[in-house]
């Protein structure tokens, strides 16, 4: 009886082992993903720049005057924070008949629905810019992130009569 | 004398079940013998520059099986890829392409289950595609993982 015992378990480690023949290997996977950042303002010019003109009004009838939109698309890939800043150039708008003639960039200021990324952006008025400028965006979560940004200009009876122009540069930041 | 008569039984019976025992693959005449697994190279290394793109790299399988002896062939990540900063890139982001298409499939990655790379009878060498989708959402770094291929023949 015993004899027997061990002749059945034996039969069955052999089917076992015989079942499958079997065979591995191993594959190492690398994979390098590179920082990047890109920056478009999407308004009513080409690409790279957009242009916004605030309308000629009663500052009576009309204490404020807006313009926009303009959409900023931020796409990028950090393992850092990345930031998005407005830097205005020099004190303002300056007048194109006379340098004098300027609106000071705090008379100015940008609003976007301020969702996600774009938190940072609701109602900032700008200053004169100093440093990376004026924050409108920052978040850790790469990918790609739009808003529409609308502008606000403080209509008043004491500026000059001229054509204003002035430019504000937006910058994305990705370490 | 009965009792003699019984032990010579089981002994005879035994020695006919074990001839009758298919071995293990080394033993010839005991089913298919092993079947062999060639991967050239053995590791890959994905560049991911500008999104969206995507990412390739190309890996030949070489299955050695005599005779018309069946296989199959499964891969299973053993993670998601793995960036020293914590970050990851979900197995399933790669995906590839096999060739022949009759012996080596297209699939996806898992780590979960292994999936099926290729099946066939006999030795076959084949050319599969790795392809890691390039995308805003994955954090900038290095990630490492093993994949891991299982030939095994019934």
């Amino acid at each position: 009886m015993a004899i027997l015992a061990l002749a059945l378990v034996f039969v069955g480690a052999s089917f076992a082992q015989a079942q499958q023949a079997q065979s591995t290997a191993g594959l190492t996977v690398n994979a390098t993903v590179s920082e990047f950042a890109a920056l478009t303002l999407a308004g009513n010019t080409g690409a790279g720049a957009a242009t916004i003109t605030f309308p000629n009004s009663d500052p009576g009838a009309n204490p404020t005057v807006t313009a926009g939109p303009v959409t900023v698309s931020a796409s990028f890939r950090t393992n850092g924070t990345a930031t998005v800043y407005v830097l205005p150039t020099g004190a303002g708008l300056v007048g194109s008949a006379h340098s004098s003639n300027v609106i000071p960039w705090s008379n100015i200021s940008s609003t976007s629905s301020g969702a996600g990324f774009f938190a940072p952006s609701q109602g900032v008025a700008w200053g004169v810019g100093s440093g990376s400028g004026i924050l409108v965006g920052t978040g850790t979560q790469s990918g790609v992130y739009a808003d529409s940004f609308t502008y606000t200009l403080l209509n008043s009876y004491n500026y000059n009569v001229d054509s204003y122009s002035g430019t504000v540069t937006y910058t994305l930041l990705a370490p | 004398m009965k009792v003699r008569k019984g032990i010579l039984s089981i002994a005879v019976t035994l020695a006919l079940a074990l001839g009758a025992i298919p071995g293990p693959a080394s033993l010839k005449a005991a089913g298919p013998p092993g079947v062999q697994l060639f991967i050239t190279p053995d590791k890959m290394s994905f560049r991911m520059d500008t999104p969206p793109s995507t990412a390739v790299c190309e890996v030949t399988i070489r299955v050695i099986a005599p005779g018309r002896t069946p296989w199959r062939l499964t891969l299973q990540a053993l993670g998601p890829l793995q960036s020293p900063k914590g970050f990851q890139i979900p197995a399933s982001r790669v995906t590839w392409k096999g060739s022949p298409g009759n012996v080596f499939l297209d699939g996806t990655l898992s780590d979960k289950h292994p999936q099926m790379l290729g099946r066939g009878l006999g030795s076959k060498v084949g050319v599969v595609r790795f392809l890691l989708q390039n995308s805003w959402d994955l954090a900038a770094g290095q990630f490492n993982q093993k994949l891991l291929y299982n030939l095994s023949s019934p």
